[in-house]
């Protein structure tokens, strides 16, 4: 309520034409003026509406004055309404005024005076105002209070469970938590701090925590909170703690506090123990370091070999040329010469040839091992007939043994994209083998057609003395020989090279123990043969 | 063309055996040629004698393949070609190194070499 916003006045009097001369009267001071001619009407109107002033004749038929002004009282509502009763009253009439101990009451004599009228209601309606307008105004005072009150309840219990949180993590975490001041005094420890150190919180609160730890972790502390609090940056440290279960290390993040006017006030610090982890991680670089060292001896052991065999066969394939070449010199003399040679010599010399050349694959197969090995590579790949390789291999082959009969079978041509070289030494290999293997002779079918996957499949089959079944899995491996004992020839690398051969190729080579005797060996290659990183071109000669 | 018309073979190797051998294949064969145990003994008949073709060996004493084939082309022309000869495991990839016409590797068939030889000398 504004202070110029009007009140209600009720006049009332049995009368209609005094009501009319009061509203003369008063309708200056623009108040609201509610007109009532008698007691029954007037308490009408005091329960509809919110009255300041009551503005009453004494004497009325059926209520008068009086006996209204007493049920306007008993009403909470209007105890401090302003009642002015107009009559010409006696005084023992007056008397009755005083029997009412709260609110406003007063008497205008009659004949009314108009100002006398005026002034008396225009200080009610005013005080009515003004007691509204502080009523309003406790009212808002007193709810902000109340809100006031409640937020900052609300507060406290938040801080509260903060606090709660906070100590919770204090208390639970395997850290060893502590807060200083700046003078290095305890102003709280967690009970991870306890646990190493064996002092309670109550304890330790208040006291140096120099003098609460054992000499060698006090100085270096000390150190780091000095550290801490000059440079006023946290920084991380990593710290060995003397503990009743040993020494222990620590990585601690030391924070620096400050004060309202920005001074270094204490620290907050936060050790983790990493033992452990750094136990693993010295574990783990030693064993890098061992393997390093492993390595690079190994490195060099493979780089001597390889040196060694590098010289080695050079050494031994100079005679070799020698040596096969006059064979095969003194062979064309005799076959151009008039007279035919003795059979002993020309077998000599064949023999001479056969075994310089297959003195020559081994002295290869050597060096592959090596190469292999390291460089993962083969000779270009172009696309190349198979069957013509296998066909010639078998004419080969055939012509130097006479108790084994080599029989081809397949397709009529099989392209696909290999190191003609290389293949050929599979089956080289291979073939080599199956004769070796089947000392009695007989017969080695050589194949090579597409299988049912549409992939090459080239294989070698002899009748055999055949692979112990507990020697079969290792056939392919480096150095082994299934028949080591029976001083057969061979390094035992023909199937390593072999495996090594079909597999940069993208392909695979398996053994078959057919149950009539012998072995089997198939060679599948992929016909569009993916061309690898591994593999690389061949340097143009 | 008669013999004492045609240039020469010249035939570079160190090993003595594989040196006679070749060279009586190759002279069996009606070609001339010239022999030499390195490098630096290859430079001196070449000028002495145009050869139509070198087979050279990479290892030897004294000279080897390698200085043999960089002085050789720094001499005044025309040059023969070359075919290497190696024991090497990686036998093109030496002739590579020196920009050889041909190669063939040791131990080799005969027949071989004179089929390279034929590609080379009419």
């Amino acid at each position: 309520m504004t202070t110029t916003e009007p009140v209600n006045i009720l006049m009332v009097d049995d009368q209609p034409a005094k009501l009319l001369t009061y509203e003369a009267i008063l309708d200056d001071l623009g108040e609201h003026l509610i007109k009532a001619t008698s007691g029954r009407e007037a308490l009408e109107h005091l329960l509809k509406t919110d009255i300041a002033i009551v503005l009453m004749d004494v004497s009325m038929p059926e209520i008068d004055g009086f006996e209204l002004a007493e049920i306007i009282r008993q009403h909470p509502r209007y105890q401090k309404t302003a009642i002015i009763f107009i009559s010409a009253v006696r005084l023992t009439e007056l008397d009755r005024l005083k029997g009412y101990e709260s609110g406003a009451v007063d008497y205008i004599p009659v004949p009314v005076i108009p100002e006398i009228l005026r002034a008396k209601v225009s200080v009610f309606a005013d005080l009515y105002r003004k007691t509204r307008q502080l009523e309003a105004l406790n009212h808002d005072l007193e709810q902000r209070v109340e809100e006031r009150t409640a937020e900052a309840q609300a507060n406290v219990m938040r801080l509260r469970e903060s606090e709660e949180r906070i100590k919770v993590i204090l208390q639970n975490t395997s850290a060893v938590i502590y807060l200083i001041d700046a003078r290095g005094h305890c102003l709280q420890v967690n009970r991870g701090f306890e646990q190493v150190f064996g002092v309670t919180n109550d304890e330790a609160r208040g006291q140096s925590i120099y003098a609460l730890l054992p000499p060698e972790t006090s100085a270096v502390w000390r150190a780091s909170h000095q550290q801490v609090m000059a440079e006023r940056v946290s920084n991380e440290f990593e710290e060995e703690i003397v503990s009743p279960e040993g020494i222990r290390t620590y990585t601690s993040i030391k924070t620096p506090l400050f004060d309202a006017a920005g001074k270094p006030s204490g620290i907050v610090s936060i050790s983790t123990d990493i033992t452990e982890r750094k136990q693993a991680e010295d574990e783990r670089a030693e064993l890098l370091r061992r393997e390093h060292d492993a390595r690079l001896e190994a490195e060099e052991a493979i780089q001597i070999r390889d040196d060694f065999l590098s010289v080695a066969a050079h050494e031994l394939k100079t005679p070799v040329t020698s040596l096969r070449a006059t064979a095969q010199v003194i062979a064309r003399k005799l076959q151009k010469g008039s007279q035919s040679a003795p059979q002993w010599l020309s077998d000599g010399l064949r023999v001479i040839d056969q075994q310089s050349e297959r003195l020559t694959r081994l002295i290869g197969q050597l060096l592959d091992v090596s190469h292999l090995d390291r460089e993962q590579r083969l000779g270009e790949r172009a696309p190349t007939d198979l069957v013509a390789i296998a066909e010639r291999l078998v004419a080969v082959f055939g012509a130097r043994t006479t108790r084994h009969t080599l029989v081809f079978s397949g397709d009529e041509r099989l392209v696909a994209a290999v190191d003609p070289v290389a293949i050929e030494q599979v089956l080289s290999n291979l073939i080599d083998n199956a004769i070796k293997y089947s000392p009695e002779g007989g017969r080695i079918d050589v194949e090579a057609r597409l299988d049912d996957h549409e992939q090459v499949c080239l294989s070698v089959r002899d009748c055999g003395i055949g692979i112990p079944p507990e020697k079969r899995g290792d056939i392919f491996e480096r150095f082994y020989q299934a028949h080591a004992d029976d001083h057969r020839s061979g390094l035992g690398l023909g199937l390593f090279i072999s495996r090594q051969i079909a597999e940069l190729h993208g392909g695979s080579i398996r053994a078959e123990f057919p149950p009539d005797g012998g072995a089997r060996f198939v060679v599948t290659l992929p016909v569009e043969a993916s061309v690898a990183a591994s593999i690389a071109p061949k340097t143009p000669a | 063309m008669t013999s004492e018309q045609r240039l020469p073979i010249l035939l570079v190797d160190d090993d003595e055996s594989i040196l006679s051998t070749v060279e009586f294949l190759l002279t069996d064969e009606g070609y001339p040629v010239m022999v030499a145990a390195n490098g630096s003994e290859a430079l001196a008949r070449a000028a002495a004698q145009t050869p139509c073709l070198i087979l050279l060996d990479m290892k030897m004493p004294v000279m080897d393949g390698w200085a043999f084939a960089a002085a050789y082309r720094d001499s005044p022309g025309p040059h023969a070609p070359i075919i290497v000869m190696t024991a090497a495991h990686d036998s093109h990839q030496r002739a590579a190194e020196i920009a050889a016409d041909d190669v063939i590797a040791k131990p080799f068939d005969v027949n071989h070499l004179l089929d390279l030889v034929r590609k080379y000398v009419a």
